[in-house]
């Protein structure tokens, strides 16, 4: 019987050689050219968009807020697609937010979340802009919106906590406070703002007692330390109290937390 | 705020600070590996997300 390897070889080369052949580019693909109006349009269309992202971002980078807002107007006004669109109205919002416009940063992000309802960080900074504008009704829808997004976001549970705390939903505070340090047991500015939870609500010990994990993480926390003098000032203890609005005075970077700890310091 | 009202009312003792915004996104938009902001917006712990440090 005569073998049949040596066809069977070259089978296996010509395959070989034209799998290559397949994969080889010797000449560029031609750019698609068209004449169709439209198709033009949207070619422009999408060449003006990159250059006006380009733009507003390196003025952004370069803290030129006015030169980045004319960008991201103009980017906005073009429409585009997703995720340009929400995109724009993102970074144009953080232009507006720089510039001292939170109503209009915020009617931005708002925005944005209604053309991308998963965008995770229009979420945070719509929150942030609304504590910082003091408008806590809408921190805290802000902040339920986030929650529902990412409840194990850290931003989502810091912002609406911080929103229910100054509102006086104690509850909900604890619970975002909590979810955060399940997560991150390390970061003593949550036990602080639990403690203060803890203290609206009037159970001192238990205030007392995330004060001083708070400054177990962070002995320099001065803002914790005064409020644990404050705690053990209530409590009748008044040389613990002394010695901690003393530190206090000694480490507090913001002056009128120094002067007021150095008050409660001499008048104890 | 004064020392006695801080003493009676611990509802005068100031949160701690606001997050801080997060920063600008390229046109390629929020998905994708390189998209910091919404890295950090969707971090567990403090420090990825960028969590003021008192």
């Amino acid at each position: 019987m005569r073998s049949r390897a040596p066809v069977f070889a070259l089978a296996l080369f010509a395959a070989a050689s034209a799998g290559a052949l397949a994969q080889t580019y010797a000449t560029p693909t031609a750019a698609p050219r068209t004449t169709d109006p439209r198709a033009l349009a949207a070619l422009a269309l999408r060449r003006e968009l990159h250059e006006r992202f380009e733009r507003g971002l390196a003025a952004e980078n370069r803290g030129e807020w006015a030169g980045a807002e004319a960008e991201f107007k103009r980017a906005v006004a073009l429409d585009p697609p997703e995720p340009q669109g929400s995109t724009a109205r993102y970074d144009l919002a953080l232009a507006e937010a720089n510039l001292g416009r939170d109503d209009a940063a915020a009617e931005l992000l708002h925005q944005a979340l209604h053309l991308d309802p998963s965008f995770a960080a229009a979420a945070a900074n719509l929150v942030a802009i609304e504590l910082r504008r003091g408008d806590l009704p809408a921190a805290r829808a802000a902040g339920d919106r986030f929650v529902a997004l990412d409840p194990q976001a850290a931003l989502a549970r810091y912002g609406r906590g911080l929103a229910a705390l100054q509102s006086g939903d104690l509850a909900t505070a604890r619970g975002d406070f909590g979810t955060l340090l399940t997560n991150d047991p390390a970061y003593a500015v949550a036990h602080y703002d639990l403690a203060l939870v803890e203290l609206r609500a009037g159970r001192d010990d238990a205030a007392r007692a995330e004060l001083e994990r708070a400054l177990t993480l962070s002995p320099a926390y001065a803002r914790a330390r005064f409020a644990l003098g404050t705690v053990l000032l209530r409590d009748g203890q008044r040389a613990d109290a002394r010695i901690a609005f003393d530190r206090c005075a000694h480490d507090a970077a913001d002056p009128v937390l120094r002067a007021l700890a150095a008050d409660l310091r001499d008048k104890l | 705020m004064g020392a006695e009202l801080v003493l009676g009312d611990p509802a005068a003792l100031v949160p701690s600070a606001p997050p801080a915004l997060l920063g600008p996104i390229t046109e390629n938009g929020r998905t994708g590996w390189d998209c910091a902001p919404e890295r950090a917006a969707r971090a567990h712990t403090a420090a990825a997300a960028g969590l003021p440090g008192d």
